[in-house]
């Protein structure tokens, strides 16, 4: 039980930061319905780890956990307006350099979240910086749909960040 | 530098809190509630149904009155639906979340079809039955009851109706929205 706890502890730290930027892609932005998709994504982590079997790398299989968390959570759909606390807090240092932060980080969220739910995961995992054959993998779809996939996603983006 | 570039440094600029001991410290704590959760939920359903079939035998339903049949009609029909929704929660929980994208969202649209069909379907079903043996009841609780306390249950009854009719609807119409989207 020790063993099995310090391992997901290990795999709680190390992935911590990426399930976090996944869920924030999927909840607009809210820090708070992040957090608790974050929880939601680790407490599946943890009941589902005895059946990882190593077939895939970690990673593959936590970010098919969290974006699968996500997915479900869109029965919920409780999204609230951007909002990043530690953002807020900066904004009084440094305030010029943080409002123009705070409305890059806007307009990222509101763009991504015109996408539809299986296109987000892909654009937040090539955004992460996976390899196309593992964002592949990950979504269950041929190497050559997701490049062509994702060059269509990134016109879209582009389109939506440069008309608003 | 083009769009998506400066998109993906966006990205990356995004501060994230460093894992804490004490986030660690909650999501153990929540992991241990969930668990005494599921196993709680578990006894409250089988508890309920041993006090309704126990309800059910006391009056001595098997007797045939009219009363008795209206009332183990009405509580079977809040049993199937308690069920019903009970099943559909363990439905969901044991959807397997770690197999790819494509096949999880099958699978949820699956799910979401079947919601939509317990809320349109199988509720109201449930609802007309639930009614009808209310209502078969009502020449009873005339009788029995003042006059004042009789007019509150009949309006309080109806009020809820409409209330659940709403809420009903108003589920479907969520599960329906979520399909469109898994859809595109």
């Amino acid at each position: 039980m020790k063993e099995f706890e310090s391992d997901f502890k290990r795999i709680y730290e190390e992935n911590y930061a990426r399930v976090m930027r996944i869920c924030m892609g999927y909840a607009s932005g809210d820090t708070e319905l992040a957090n608790d998709l974050v929880q939601e994504v680790f407490i599946k982590v943890w009941s589902n780890l005895n059946t990882f079997k190593g077939q895939s790398k970690i990673t593959t299989w936590i970010y098919r956990i969290a974006v699968n968390t996500c997915l479900m959570n869109l029965r919920k759909n409780k999204t609230k307006p951007f909002t990043n606390v530690a953002l807020q807090e900066d904004v009084r240092a440094e305030e010029q350099r943080s409002h123009e932060k705070e409305r890059q980080y806007h307009e990222m969220y509101r763009c991504i979240s015109m996408l539809s739910a299986t296109n987000k995961a892909i654009i937040m995992m090539e955004l992460e910086g996976l390899a196309q054959k593992e964002i592949a993998q990950i979504i269950g779809l041929q190497h050559e749909d997701i490049r062509t996939r994702i060059h269509r996603i990134k016109n879209q983006l582009s389109k939506c960040v440069d008309h608003g | 530098m083009d769009d998506f570039e400066r998109l993906r440094n966006t990205w990356k600029e995004q501060r994230i809190a460093e894992p804490s001991e004490a986030g660690f410290t909650r999501l153990k704590n929540r992991i241990k509630y969930v668990t005494k959760k599921q196993k709680m939920g578990n006894v409250v359903l089988l508890s309920t149904i041993g006090v309704l079939l126990l309800f059910f035998f006391y009056i001595d339903a098997i007797a045939y009155s009219d009363v008795a049949l209206a009332l183990g009609a009405m509580i079977l029909a809040l049993m199937v639906r308690v069920l019903v929704e009970f099943l559909s929660i363990r439905h969901l929980k044991r959807l397997s979340i770690a197999i790819n994208i494509q096949k999880f969202k099958g699978k949820l649209k699956n799910y979401c079809k079947g919601r939509i069909w317990v809320h349109t379907v199988v509720t109201p079903i449930i609802l007309v039955i639930y009614c009808y043996a209310f209502w078969t009841l009502l020449p009873n609780f005339k009788a029995s009851l003042s006059k004042g306390f009789y007019q509150y249950i009949v309006v309080s009854s109806l009020v809820l109706l409409v209330v659940f009719s709403f809420f009903i609807s108003f589920q479907a119409r969520k599960e329906m929205k979520v399909l469109k989207e898994l859809r595109k």
